[in-house]
């Protein structure tokens, strides 16, 4: 991202120039803010989508969180694929609402997340599920 | 001074002397001082309840910005929905919000406040939240006008100033938060009261695995869980996390 020198206050709208292009300047940065902000925006939501997406994979699988996120990240990197397009197919998967374009996909991911070591619902750590099958 | 001269030689000096890490607190810090309130906090806001803390000019702000997260409502969300500064008295906060007002002048000292959201063109981010402790003070049109002043100069220094922090991650920033590192994005986005409602999303996954639920209504059960047990929901979701709290109870609720 470019970094401009200091320009001012943004609402400054007395600076001195041509008035076509001081008004394009203007256009100009605000494009670009509209931009970051929409980055912004992006970044909030894949971190919240993998978050949501970690606490899923954490229960299912008796994971802490750095464990899902590890695993999230080794199924990506193993099939060359996007940690968050991964997060999207297993959030989709989960909620019942994935794409026909997805499927092949999240077989993939599937064959690569571990077999489910007991009931779906889980509610301790793997020690205590242990202690409750044997 | 200009309203603009004297936060430019505010956060000169702030910048100047401030750890880059606790910058967005000495942002909010000059935020609240070049406009006379006591206090004051900013929050980014992506989609619904997506709302991570980006700093804060004390701790009684930051608390505040957890309470309206816990509750989902308050001056914050309303300026942000509605797009327009939020002027609110006690008697306000008593009269929308009458719940989250009981918590709120409990746990801080906060008489009254103002919520601007803070945007680029249309596109809105996030809030500047400014807080007031005297019982008298009146604020009125011209504050609020100063006020989105300040907003948009706050923008601008998120842009030039931080923005190019984003790019110099460190690596210890990226040992405590993988997921960060990985995703990319600023740096703020790493900070420890970050890092910690990152943590509602993890318990919120979880709830929503054990309980069968959506995400949305999975985080509508741990917030009720919180009004009941008057808790934040970051603190509630730190121990459903790290398995103190059993989310069986939680589904025990929803079985009675």
């Amino acid at each position: 991202m470019t970094r401009h020198p200091h320009e001012g206050p943004a609402h400054d709208v007395t600076a001195p120039g041509p008035a076509d292009t001081g008004q394009e300047a203007l256009r100009a940065r605000l494009d670009e803010l509209q931009q970051e902000v929409a980055t912004l925006r992006e970044s909030l939501t894949s971190r919240q989508r993998t978050g949501f997406v970690a606490g899923l994979l954490g229960q299912r699988y008796g994971l802490d969180p750095d464990e899902a996120w590890a695993l999230l990240a080794r199924v990506s990197r193993d099939l060359g694929v996007e940690v968050h397009r991964v997060a999207d197919v297993v959030s989709d998967v989960y909620g019942g609402r994935l794409d026909p374009d997805d499927t092949a996909l999240a077989a993939a991911v599937a064959r690569l997340l571990p077999e489910a070591p007991g009931p779906e619902s889980s509610t301790g750590d793997e020690r205590g599920r242990e202690e409750e099958r044997s | 001074m200009t309203l603009d001269q004297r936060f430019a030689a505010e956060w000169a000096a702030e910048s100047a002397t401030s750890d880059p890490d606790l910058l967005p607190s000495a942002l909010a810090r000059v935020c609240a001082r070049v406009l006379s309130f006591d206090a004051a906090g900013m929050s980014l806001h992506g989609v619904g309840d997506n709302r991570v803390p980006l700093g804060a000019s004390d701790p009684e702000a930051a608390i505040a910005e957890r309470l309206q997260f816990t509750h989902g409502q308050g001056p914050c969300f309303q300026a942000m929905e509605e797009g327009r500064a939020v002027l609110v008295t006690r008697d306000k906060w008593e009269q929308l919000w009458p719940v989250l007002a009981a918590e709120h002048f409990a746990r801080t000292s906060f008489h009254a406040g103002l919520a601007v959201p803070l945007r680029a063109g249309s596109s809105r981010f996030g809030v500047l939240d400014l807080y007031t402790r005297s019982a008298t003070s009146t604020a009125d049109a011209a504050t609020v006008i100063d006020a989105q002043v300040v907003a948009s100069l706050v923008t601008t220094v998120l842009q030039e100033v931080l923005t190019s922090a984003a790019e110099g991650r460190s690596e210890q920033q990226d040992q405590h938060d993988p997921v960060g590192a990985a995703l990319g994005g600023p740096s703020w986005l790493s900070s420890p009261a970050a890092l910690r409602r990152q943590q509602v999303w993890v318990a919120t996954g979880m709830t929503g695995m054990l309980l069968g639920l959506s995400n949305d209504d999975a985080l509508s059960v741990l917030r009720a869980h919180a009004f009941v047990a008057s808790r934040e929901l970051d603190d509630l979701a730190d121990d459903v996390v790290h398995h103190r709290f059993d989310l069986q109870v939680l589904q025990d609720n929803q079985l009675s």
